[in-house]
């Protein structure tokens, strides 16, 4: 790459008339080295004119001298004896063995459909007056995006302009828009990055461009067309926020007005339907089909649990997020900010098939739901707008429910059962109050294991075989836990303290989420450890017995000892554990 | 004595004629072997039946020794489908006598290459004359007016033409170019080919006027590349023999048509053939064809152009190559021998120049 000098009077290189000038879009039939300077045009319409051609020439070829074959041959060979900068060509006179002759010699050629000689008065405005081609461009530029209002019209103009130069728009390292291209790593190019500030003035997003080497063309150019984007963007962002937040006031407006609507009917109707009983069927409000939403037909709830935990309405940004996924998606199932998250409903026509949602809705629910750390509910399918609410409700305590498998958890409420009630219990409340009740369990480090294995045995009815498989731990040592929670208090053999003990525990009982400190170890079961995986001393330890050097423990399945389950029905009452 | 014996060649004889035509190709390889094979096989019979034709040069001929041309114009191809007769050349002759009122005493080839330079021993033979050695082109070009006799200012007619269904016509106008027009209309409409008797002129005239030695140099030509050998040495003994030179040796890379304008005159389709230098300075060397070679570039510098003769010789297995069977991947050395020093006249330029042919250069020799 030659050196030359940079800057607005700098002259123009073939490189930067490519990207931006006359002979953008121009085909490079050999690009021999693009980064020298543009010294003069000339319009060539017969080889003796090349005769007369100075250094660092762009010479455009028309008439006879562009009539193909050996003209084209001979045009060549002059330019490259006089060192011309390019030679520019009508693609009708292009053939294989010109582009063959311009790569053997060195010589940039590049064809073009234009009328050459429009090309060509174009040239040499560029060329006889760079800085002011510069500025023309740039204004032209920002005059194109002044004139577009989202981020993805902005980012287009970008790419459009800087043709070959792919530019991307990041948040928080997430391409939001333009072209992936910006961001895989490549040699022989270089970034260029340029910060984009938010409404508050902070940095809200960052403009990334992969400029090819050469980069002289693009030098001054494409930094001065990044930060020309900033306000655009800016404007556009903001325009999405208040956009969004409209939009999400009007349909929690208009969701509000559902539910009273359902609800006022349901008075109307005199007592609330039981629990059993469908709820009555309205015509829904003619605004509905307005907001796209189908109420009318058979409704299945969906609603995200605000994984933020909050019970108001989720903060804007992440509802455009959220929305943002969805609507990729999902688009055609509306979505509404509500308390505590958001709702959606599956609509079908009356007499359609019942059963759940369907395998795909769950799995794109799921997705959504799993990119935003959040659980999804899925209530029952109920008719009309009341049906809707009493379905959104169930879609709640499932979605509770669902918290416990982690993040993208996907529970329909028919299938939560039990475990949907306990969700609605106020989880801090109840932590509070399990605090008081069991101090002793509050404090100690094995809380969590303790816990877990209390409700493993619950759950079971007492098996201590099947808590021992399910938690893949060893029968004796779901005895030893035990022995421990009730010397703790856990009193989960008594039977008056039994439905507060399995409250609490739940409560107390780590999600599916992974947490600094929870972290927790999969164990093998029994019988299935991999010989040395605990050094013997610790086992023989555990039970009380003295470390024995150079014993390793392989531990199997051992029938329960009947003594330990009669002495314990004896001593507190209990059911006896079923070994 | 014939064309085997050293020294000066007095005779053509039968078994000359394989000779003759290997040379004919070396001057004309553009053309291939499209009716050449019966049309060697005829003039291999008569010259066994009717004996050798005497080879007489011009200068040897007393001055008002009648002579003509004799040539075939139209297609090889069409000659392959539709066969003479085998009257069709002593018709012509006939017929330019009849409107001489004198009769021919000594015939010459219109152009000293490709089938041209068999059909003047078709009439030679059944009419028993002398063939001379001399002829108006000293290549093959592609219209009856571009020769040096014309530019000497001999009229191209009357010219009589008979073709293979036993019609004869005789063509006069005021100018040559008017002669190649309509002569070429009627020779479409007489089967595509027509045997023509044309240039009538004195001895004195053709000494003046005409190429000489062109048919004992196409035997020179012809026994070195029979004869065979390295390439190497063939192409030296081609030079020693013509006078050519070696532009390059490679490989053909690409074979393009229609690759420029073309004038609607000019027979065939423009094309290009690009051949790749093996040695050297690893050159593209860039031919231009319509129905002839008509230039060389060296990337992109013009090397050679019309009027010299341009042949491509199999660089493997010796022998001239056709234009109608060149093919990519082929080796081949390029060679150019001089055209006779009348056609880089300017009058022989802008007769038979490269702007003739619709390109708008200077030939090399002028350009230097």
């Amino acid at each position: 790459m030659r050196a030359h000098p940079t800057g607005p009077r700098a002259r123009l290189t073939v490189a930067e008339m490519l990207t931006v000038g006359a002979l953008r879009g121009a085909e490079e039939v050999f690009l021999a080295d693009g980064g020298g300077p543009v010294e003069h045009l000339v319009l060539a319409g017969e080889l003796p004119r090349l005769r007369e051609l100075a250094p660092d020439t762009v010479v455009v070829l028309h008439g006879e001298a562009a009539s193909g074959g050996w003209s084209l041959a001979s045009a060549l060979h002059m330019a490259w004896e006089r060192h011309a900068a390019a030679v520019v060509t009508p693609r009708v006179a292009l053939s294989r063995s010109a582009a063959l002759l311009a790569r053997r010699l060195g010589i940039t050629v590049l064809a073009v459909d234009r009328d050459p000689v429009e090309v060509a008065l174009a040239l040499a405005a560029e060329v006889a007056r760079p800085e002011a081609e510069r500025a023309r461009r740039v204004a032209a530029c920002a005059e194109l995006l002044a004139r577009e209002s989202t981020v993805r019209g902005v980012l287009s103009v970008l790419n459009a302009e800087l043709a070959g130069v792919p530019v991307a728009l990041l948040v928080d390292g997430g391409l939001v828009a333009g072209r992936a291209a910006a961001l895989r790593p490549g040699r022989g190019r270089t970034d260029v990055r340029v910060d984009v500030p938010g409404p508050g003035g902070r940095r809200w997003a960052e403009l990334v461009a992969a400029v090819p080497e050469p980069s002289d063309g693009y030098a001054e150019y494409v930094p001065t067309l990044l930060r020309l984007a900033r306000a655009p963007l800016l404007a556009a962002s903001a325009r999405g926020r208040i956009e969004t937040a409209r939009r999400t006031a009007r349909e929690q407006a208009a969701f509000r007005l559902l539910r009273e609507s359902a609800e006022h009917g349901r008075s109307v109707d005199g007592e609330p339907p039981s629990a059993g009983a469908a709820p009555p069927d309205r015509e829904p409000p003619v605004w509905t089909s307005e907001l796209g939403w189908r109420v009318e037909g058979v409704n299945m709830a969906v609603w995200i649990a605000d994984p933020a935990g909050a019970q108001g309405s989720p903060a804007p940004e992440r509802t455009t997020m959220v929305r943002a996924a969805w609507a990729e998606r999902l688009p055609d199932l509306p979505l509404v900010a509500d308390q505590g998250g958001w709702l959606s409903w599956w609509n079908q026509p009356r007499g359609a098939p019942g059963g759940g949602p369907p395998k795909r809705l769950r799995a794109l629910v799921g997705d959504v739901a799993r990119a935003h750390g959040a659980a999804v509910g899925v209530g029952s399918p109920l008719p009309g707008a009341a049906g809707l609410l009493r379905s959104l409700r169930e879609a709640r305590l499932a979605a509770g429910a669902a918290a416990a498998d982690g993040p993208g958890g996907v529970r329909e409420f028919g299938d939560a059962g039990v475990a949907a009630a306990l969700a609605a219990l106020p989880v801090d409340r109840l932590v509070a109050v399990a605090d008081l009740v069991f101090p002793a369990l509050a404090g100690v480090r094995d809380r969590e294991q303790i816990v877990r294995t209390v409700l493993a045995v619950l759950d079971h009815g007492g098996s201590l075989h099947q808590a021992a498989t399910r938690l893949g731990v060893h029968r004796n040592t779901v005895l030893a836990r035990l022995k421990r929670a009730q010397e703790l208090g856990l009193a989960y053999d008594d039977p008056a303290g039994r439905s507060p003990c399995t409250c609490c525990a739940t409560r107390w009982r780590p999600t599916g989420r992974a947490t600094p400190g929870s972290r927790r170890r999969r164990r093998p079961p029994p019988g299935r450890a991999r010989l040395g995986s605990r050094p013997a001393s610790r086992a023989v330890w555990r039970r009380g017995g003295r470390p024995t050097a150079g014993v390793t423990a392989v531990p199997r399945a051992r029938p329960a000892r009947a003594g330990w389950g009669v002495s314990r029905r004896r001593r507190t009452g209990a059911a006896p554990p079923r070994g | 004595m014939t064309a085997r014996g050293a020294g000066p060649v007095r005779a053509i004889g039968a078994e000359d004629v394989p000779t003759l035509w290997a040379g004919a190709q070396f001057y004309a390889p553009a053309f291939g072997e499209d009716g050449a094979e019966g049309l060697r096989e005829w003039v291999t019979a008569l010259l066994a039946e009717h004996g050798p034709v005497p080879l007489v040069r011009a200068e040897a001929l007393p001055p008002d020794t009648r002579c003509a041309a004799l040539g075939l114009v139209g297609s090889g191809t069409a000659l392959a489908e539709l066969p003479p007769v085998g009257d069709e050349f002593t018709t012509a002759l006939s017929g330019i006598e009849r409107r001489l009122g004198q009769r021919v005493e000594a015939v010459f080839p219109l152009a000293a290459a490709a089938l041209n330079a068999l059909t003047p021993l078709v009439a030679a033979c059944l009419r028993g004359l002398p063939l001379i050695d001399s002829d108006g082109m000293g290549r093959v070009f592609p219209l009856v007016q571009y020769t040096s006799l014309h530019l000497a200012g001999l009229p191209v007619g009357p010219v009589c033409a008979a073709g293979p269904a036993g019609e004869s016509l005789t063509v006069e106008a005021a100018s040559a170019d008017r002669v190649e027009t309509m002569l070429r209309a009627q020779v479409h409409l007489m089967g595509g080919w027509a045997a023509t008797a044309s240039y009538p002129c004195a001895a004195a005239e053709l000494r003046r006027a005409g190429l000489h030695g062109t048919v004992s140099r196409l035997l020179a030509a012809g026994r070195v590349l029979l004869a065979g050998g390295p390439v190497d040495r063939v192409v030296s003994q081609l030079s020693a023999v013509t006078g050519c030179r070696s532009v390059g040796r490679g490989r053909v890379v690409e074979v393009e048509q229609l690759t420029r304008p073309m004038e609607w005159a000019q027979p065939a389709h423009a094309s290009t053939v690009l051949v790749a230098e093996s040695g050297g300075a690893g050159r593209l060397l860039q031919l231009e064809l319509q129905n002839d070679i008509l230039l060389v570039l060296a990337d992109g510098a013009l090397t050679a152009a019309v009027p010299d003769v341009i042949c491509l010789l199999d660089a493997v297995r010796g022998g001239v190559v056709g234009l109608d069977s060149l093919g990519g991947g082929e080796v081949v050395e390029v060679l150019v021998m001089p055209a006779a020093p009348v056609w880089y006249s300017p009058a022989g330029l802008a007769l038979a120049g490269p702007r003739a042919f619709g390109l708008p250069v200077e030939h090399p020799r002028v350009a230097r």
